[in-house]
């Protein structure tokens, strides 16, 4: 008992010094707020590296794919623009000049709605009002040189009607002679003519210059060539004359027509051309500038796609750690808390089955509380089990053996020397004139009587394996395991010789002035062939007695079973 | 002012006046570009009883502000009024490609002669232009050639369009002109090649008209003499020169020749409207104010042609701010106009248009270090004649001695405090014109690798402007981008 209480306070002390305390509380708090704050850190990261994303984005969707799209629109329309101007420069008459002037309008109307778009370059809405009025020039250039393009074809045209004029009414008033006289008039009015037409088809200033000459040369051989007409004809033919010089070499005629034309011509191409470099460089810088947002939004995207792909790798990195950290923090609530629930489950319930199980419950902890609390409460109602278990096996007044706790241990001694193949005695000793001495001390003294007996007797026995008990009244018992004949009569003796040195008066005996008792044994040899009963023996233990009281008490009679 | 002809006794002599002049890129510009006066002087000649040629010498379509615009097409307009019987081309002609140029042939109510230029696409010379004209002057025929020197592409890189040996062409278009009936073979052009002086010995040609502004600058070339070759050697020049031709005289060809100045004419009001016109246009187009100057400025040839300047720092870094390149580089050839700003003065788009008048188009180059040490020792190569080489940089620094032989006076080249690395890859920018080899910058050509441009590249001067405009206000400075430790004072 008192061992089982020792190793019970050695356990308990060793688990004081296994570590600082950690509470259920703190781990769970620990935990819980592990749990919280990496959730609350993978959430934060995903959402900034989200709002980064989408700034990305925005800038892109709200800035630079608008700026392309209106750069490309702009740079669209401006291609457009040159080869309209390259039209409108060639236009060989008047519809196409006019069609394509109005398209030219609309498209620089059209330019000039993108230009005022804030995501415009600033600069173009300059230059399109510079481009207008160059537009609108080379228009009045291209419509004059077609002017006069068709004011020489109207020349030729009169040239042309005078010419046959001169042919018809030279053949209608012909005779002989006259034929022959203007010959040559005629001759040389058509070369004048052949040579006029020739005009509208050179595209060289010095030789217009110079057939404008040999034309003056020419003109001049005609008015020469009248005098020579007959006078009926030299009326009509210096009218003729005239009209045609009209025609031709004056400030207005035809040489000059082609000489303007050329001009014009020329001014009109250069003009274009200008309208069209005009156009190019606007859309070289637009286009640039293109190249440049592009080469910028794909710079951009590249580098939105490398953040995306760092957040990725970062989000998933966390995430890794932060489930790892989960397992961590599981692991440790399995650890620190199921499993030792289960453990706590597991002990409680051999306490409880009786099993003596060894304390295993690690820890500083509430478990660990509970376990040593349950423990400590097993440990107690052990104790107490005992005592009651102790307390049900002794006599209440003289602390010996009780009949009961006889019972149990004769069996128990029977089984030995049937294995052991030893005799086993049981002596049965009783107070002689017991009525008599109570009758005559009380009641109270009687019991102190039987305490003082019983103590005597206790000390009789020294072999450990020898058992007392107090059989009932004043009848007490003893089992002498591997004691023979002999020794029953020897511990009997001694019994009897124990009680007459205790010397207690008993006044009203009629044997002895002093307490004495009547001891009978009875010896036996049980083996597996033939089995001494518990009772057998009693009954010849107390035949013994009764016989030793029968011989006049204060004796023994010992008997063997064969 | 009258000219006096040697008035001919004989019967089979046949007399011509040719006006010779050429150089006049900027309408209206009393040096560069008096056609008013010019054509006071035609209409005087023209009056005259013999019969007059006027032969103009090119080097005219650019470059101006409003060639910049619009390549030289306003001078065709104006000479179409002033009736050229023909006009040489000449290096400035191709100041806008040769594509522009056969444009403006087109435009032209004359011919345009380029006798030694074979165009590949065609195979013969460019759209447009003529390799040879046979003029009828009264009952004179004249044959007219034209060469350029094969150094043009140098200075101008073409396309497509290659020169071809102009004292070969020369003689054979001599021979096809003779062949077609030429009495006279004239020769244009405008370089002081010593074949022109043989073949007016030898009789291929009869007559040569050189022009050449800028002629006493050359310090290399020797010039020589010849009575029959007629020099123009400044601006606002023209050459009057009556000749007679009697075969059966020993000397067949008598020439009179006189150089007479422009501003001695009255403007003719009909062209001071014409050319009013332009500038009024031009006005319309470059009247604009960019921006204000916050420090003096000098574009003078020499200041831009031998060290670094402060106009030429103001272009390379709007250059390197629009393209976002590593380093700029770009050669003092480029900026024409010569004038110098005082602080405070308003630019205008005009400016800069004179300033920058030849289209000069933007390119990015993706180049080894080495390549840029080449260009500079290029740049700096031909220091002592302030050819338009010279390089301005952005990005970089560069220390030179310019005491050491040419090619080997680049001492260090440091682009963002680091030296240079002369395998590594920088992006340069630069223009078009560099970039295909121009001004000896050949090495840009032969670069390895193609850069990224776009179809259309911007004008360098829509970029300043543009630039200008955004920065308002502008402070140009010089520091030390390029420093020629010879000129260092002591102590520093």
């Amino acid at each position: 008992m008192s061992n089982t209480k020792a190793s019970a306070t050695t356990k308990a002390n060793a688990s004081w010094l296994r570590g600082k305390r950690v509470p259920l509380s703190a781990v769970f708090l620990v935990s819980i707020s592990t749990i919280i704050f990496l959730f609350f850190l993978v959430s934060m990261l995903a959402f900034f590296r989200l709002q980064s994303f989408s700034d990305i984005l925005t800038e892109l969707t709200e800035e630079s794919v608008p700026s392309l799209a209106i750069s490309g629109r702009i740079f669209g329309k401006v291609n457009q623009l040159t080869y309209l101007t390259e039209g409108l420069t060639r236009a060989q008459n008047e519809v196409v000049r006019r069609v394509l002037y109005t398209q030219l309008q609309e498209q620089v109307a059209d330019l000039q709605v993108l230009a005022v778009d804030p995501n415009a370059d600033p600069a173009l809405l300059a230059h399109i009002q510079g481009l207008d009025l160059e537009i609108s020039e080379l228009n009045q250039l291209v419509k004059s040189r077609l002017e006069t393009e068709a004011t020489i074809q109207k020349t030729l045209d009169s040239v042309y009607q005078l010419y046959n004029a001169v042919t018809v009414s030279q053949s209608e008033q012909a005779d002989e002679d006259q034929i022959i006289d203007n010959t040559n008039w005629k001759n040389v009015f058509a070369d004048v003519v052949a040579m006029a037409s020739r005009v509208a088809t050179l595209d060289r200033l010095a030789e217009i210059r110079q057939t404008e000459r040999r034309l003056e040369e020419q003109l001049g051989e005609l008015s020469e060539l009248i005098l020579v007409l007959p006078e009926s004809q030299q009326s009509a033919a210096d009218t003729q004359l005239q009209a045609l010089q009209e025609l031709i070499i004056t400030k207005t005629g035809l040489v000059a027509q082609k000489i303007s034309h050329l001009r014009t011509k020329g001014r009109a191409t250069g003009r274009g051309n200008f309208v069209r470099n005009f156009i190019l460089d606007y859309a070289g810088m637009s286009e640039y500038r293109a190249y440049q947002l592009t080469e910028d939004t794909l710079a951009k995207s590249k580098r939105t796609t490398t953040l995306v792909k760092n957040q990725i790798n970062i989000l998933g990195t966390i995430s890794v750690i932060a489930i790892l950290i989960l397992i961590v923090v599981i692991y440790v609530i399995q650890s620190r808390i199921v499993t030792r629930l289960e453990k706590l489950n597991d002990f409680v319930r051999d306490r409880l089955a009786g099993r003596d199980t060894r304390f295993a419950i690690s820890g500083n902890d509430e478990i660990s509380d509970i376990a040593k609390s349950f423990e400590t409460f097993a440990h107690t109602i052990e104790e107490q089990k005992q005592i009651l278990e102790d307390m049900s096996l002794s006599d209440g007044l003289t602390g010996v053996a009780n009949r009961r706790a006889f019972d149990k241990r004769i069996d128990h001694d029977i089984q030995l020397a049937v294995r052991h193949q030893w005799p086993i005695t049981v002596i049965l000793f009783d107070v002689d004139h017991f009525k008599l001495y109570n009758d005559s001390y009380g009641h109270a003294v009687g019991d102190e009587c039987l305490k003082e007996l019983a103590t005597a007797i206790k000390n009789v026995m020294r072999r450990e394996q020898d058992f007392f008990a107090r059989y009932g009244g004043e009848e007490f018992v003893c089992v002498l395991s591997d004691t023979d004949l002999a020794g029953a009569k020897t511990v009997s003796n001694t019994i009897l010789e124990a009680i007459r040195n205790q010397a207690i008066p008993h006044i009203k005996s009629p044997i002895s002035e002093h307490v004495t008792v009547s001891v009978g044994s009875v010896t036996a040899r049980p083996s597996k062939d033939r089995i001494t009963s518990p009772i057998e023996l009693l009954k010849r233990a107390d035949e013994a007695l009764y016989e030793a009281k029968e011989r006049g008490r204060n004796r023994q009679v010992n008997v063997q079973i064969e | 002012m009258l000219i006096t002809l040697v008035a001919s006794a004989w019967a089979d002599e046949k007399n011509i006046t040719f006006v010779f002049t050429a150089d006049m890129p900027v309408v209206g510009d009393e040096r560069k570009g008096a056609y008013s006066r010019l054509a006071t002087l035609l209409k005087e000649v023209r009056a005259q009883e013999t019969e007059t040629a006027f032969l103009f010498g090119g080097a005219s379509l650019g470059p101006s502000p409003m060639s910049g615009f619009d390549r030289g097409a306003h001078i065709i307009d104006v000479l179409n009024s002033l009736e050229p019987d023909a006009m040489g081309v000449s290096q400035r002609e191709f100041s806008y490609y040769e594509d522009e140029l056969s444009l403006r042939a087109f435009e032209a109510g004359f011919p345009m002669v380029a006798s030694n230029l074979f165009d590949p696409l065609v195979r013969s010379t460019p759209t447009g232009l003529v390799d040879r004209v046979l003029i009828e002057k009264g009952n004179l025929s004249i044959g007219i050639v034209s060469v350029v020197d094969p150094s043009v592409t140098e200075e101008y890189p073409l396309e497509r369009a290659q020169v071809i040996d102009p004292s070969e062409q020369v003689k054979v278009k001599a021979l096809q002109l003779r062949a077609s009936g030429a009495q006279l073979v004239v020769l244009l052009y405008s370089h002081p090649s010593l074949f022109v002086k043989k073949q007016l010995e030898q009789g291929v040609i009869d007559l040569a008209f050189l022009t050449d502004p800028d002629l006493d600058i050359r310090s290399e070339e020797t010039v020589w003499s010849h009575p029959r070759n007629v020099l123009l050697s400044r601006y606002a020049q023209a050459a009057v020169v009556s000749c007679s031709l009697n075969e059966n005289e020993s000397e067949r060809l008598t020439i009179e020749s006189k150089l007479l100045n422009l501003d001695q004419f009255a403007p003719d009001p009909e062209v001071v409207a014409q050319t009013t016109g332009y500038s009024m246009r031009l006005n319309r187009l470059l009247d604009e104010q960019i921006s204000q100057l916050k420090a003096p400025m000098d574009t003078s040839r020499k200041a831009v042609r031998s060290g670094e300047n402060a106009f030429a720092n103001l272009l390379t870094d709007a250059i390197k701010s629009f393209t976002q390149a590593d380093v700029v580089l770009l050669n003092g050839g480029i900026i024409r106009a010569e004038k110098y700003y005082q602080e405070g003065e308003l630019i205008t788009r005009g400016d800069i248009f004179q300033e920058l008048p030849f289209r000069n188009k933007v390119a990015t180059l993706d180049i080894k270090g080495k390549v840029i040490i080449q260009a500079l020792e290029n740049g700096l190569s031909m220091l002592e004649s302030l050819e338009g080489r010279f390089p301005h940089v952005a990005g970089m620094q560069v220390t030179y001695d310019s005491r050491l032989p040419a090619k080997e006076r680049v001492l260090k080249v440091t682009i963002d405090g680091e030296p240079i690395a002369p395998e590594k890859n920088y992006l340069l920018a630069t223009t078009q014109y560099l970039a295909e080899g121009g001004d000896g910058y050949w090495m840009f050509k032969e670069r390895e690798g193609e850069s990224g441009n776009t179809k259309f590249p911007p004008l360098l001067s829509d970029i300043v402007i543009t630039n200008m405009r955004q920065q308002g206000q502008i402070n140009p400075q010089i520091e030390n981008r390029m420093v020629d430790v010879a000129k260092r004072k002591p102590g520093e």
